[in-house]
């Protein structure tokens, strides 16, 4: 869908024509529902802030401004309810510092040792404070175009690029002191085995 | 961890969530609802502007009276206005006391009366059933 078919089904539906709206939805569904996903990590609960995102993109559709594409306007709506909607209804986050040491749960041979990496970065990434692990997500779900997550956060380019740099460097922080204690305990039950 | 593992790793966090093919018929489902609702009612902005008119009128006369107060110094300005108020309703209390006894009894019933549109619709409205569905047998 260009910005013009986007444009056409917005005045189709402004028009009284709601069925036009499928056009949207159908559009849309995926990277709204996975980028509700980055935000809260489980499926139902993505697609119900997805669904709500859809819902007050029709309420509020007359508001967009065509200055901007429609999908700036989708995303930065929908990064605002999902915003919310985790305030409102926040999943139960461990701090940082009660992050679980991945090698606990880890099998000696080290078999899932990427994919045990990745969710410790996710675990240490969602207990930041919300600014930094906001700038992360949309910044990594943009696939790193600075511009695109600070129009979806609705601020200057210059915050997201300064709350990236810390928010990187707490994970950083964190992450070195966890995976670096479990590389080390890897590294010694290899050498008993 | 170096920076650029961390960029690869929330990089590559990149599960494939799709929407389940339910997904768009439930959302085109609530916003037919949406659609259908009625608009949310609006502020009725000119059945209330008199009253806010007035109640600014009013906010500014008062203002103005305390001000204006003749003679007064800033610092006997307040006290004064609080004197004249005691004044006013002292005044108002002689004119109820000065009543005779039948127009009191009006008054009463006057007051009486305005109870009536409270209570009446009150009487009107049936107590509401519990509708709750019967479980088990």
């Amino acid at each position: 869908m260009t910005v013009d078919d986007g444009a056409a089904a917005v005045d189709r539906v402004l028009r009284g024509d709601v069925a036009a709206f499928a056009v949207i939805v159908e559009r849309w569904q995926d990277p709204l529902v996975a980028l509700a996903y980055r935000f809260c990590h489980d499926r139902s609960r993505a697609e119900d802030m997805a669904q709500e995102a859809f819902v007050r993109a029709f309420r509020a559709l007359g508001q967009w401004r065509r200055e901007a594409a429609f999908s700036t306007w989708l995303f930065a709506l929908a990064t605002n309810v999902y915003r919310a909607e985790l305030r409102r209804r926040r999943a139960p986050l461990v701090s940082l510092d009660d992050v679980a040491d991945p090698a606990d749960s880890l099998d000696v041979a080290g078999e899932h040792e990427d994919s045990d990496r990745r969710a410790a970065v996710r675990r240490a990434l969602h207990a930041l404070p919300a600014r930094y692990r906001d700038a992360l997500v949309l910044f990594y779900f943009h696939e790193m175009d600075v511009e695109r997550a600070a129009a979806s956060l609705g601020v200057p380019v210059g915050t997201v690029k300064s709350h990236l740099a810390r928010g990187r460097e707490l994970l950083r922080r964190k992450l070195v002191a966890t995976l670096g204690e479990r590389d080390t305990r890897l590294e010694e039950a290899r050498s008993d085995a | 961890m170096t920076p650029e593992e961390i960029d690869r790793a929330l990089a590559s966090d990149t599960v494939r969530v799709r929407a389940s093919p339910r997904f768009a018929a439930a959302v085109m489902a609530r916003v037919r609802r949406e659609a259908k609702a009625p608009p949310p009612l609006a502020f009725p902005w000119t059945r209330a502007a008199p009253g806010i008119a007035a109640g600014v009128l009013t906010l500014v006369l008062a203002v103005s009276a305390v001000v204006s107060t003749p003679g007064a110094d800033a610092a006997a300005r307040p006290p004064q206005a609080v004197a004249r108020a005691v004044e006013i309703t002292a005044r108002v209390g002689d004119a109820f006391s000065a009543l005779d006894a039948r127009w009191a009894t009006i008054w009463v019933a006057v007051a009486a009366l305005t109870l009536v549109p409270i209570l009446a619709p009150l009487l009107l409205v049936k107590p509401v059933r519990d509708l709750r569905p019967v479980r088990g047998s």
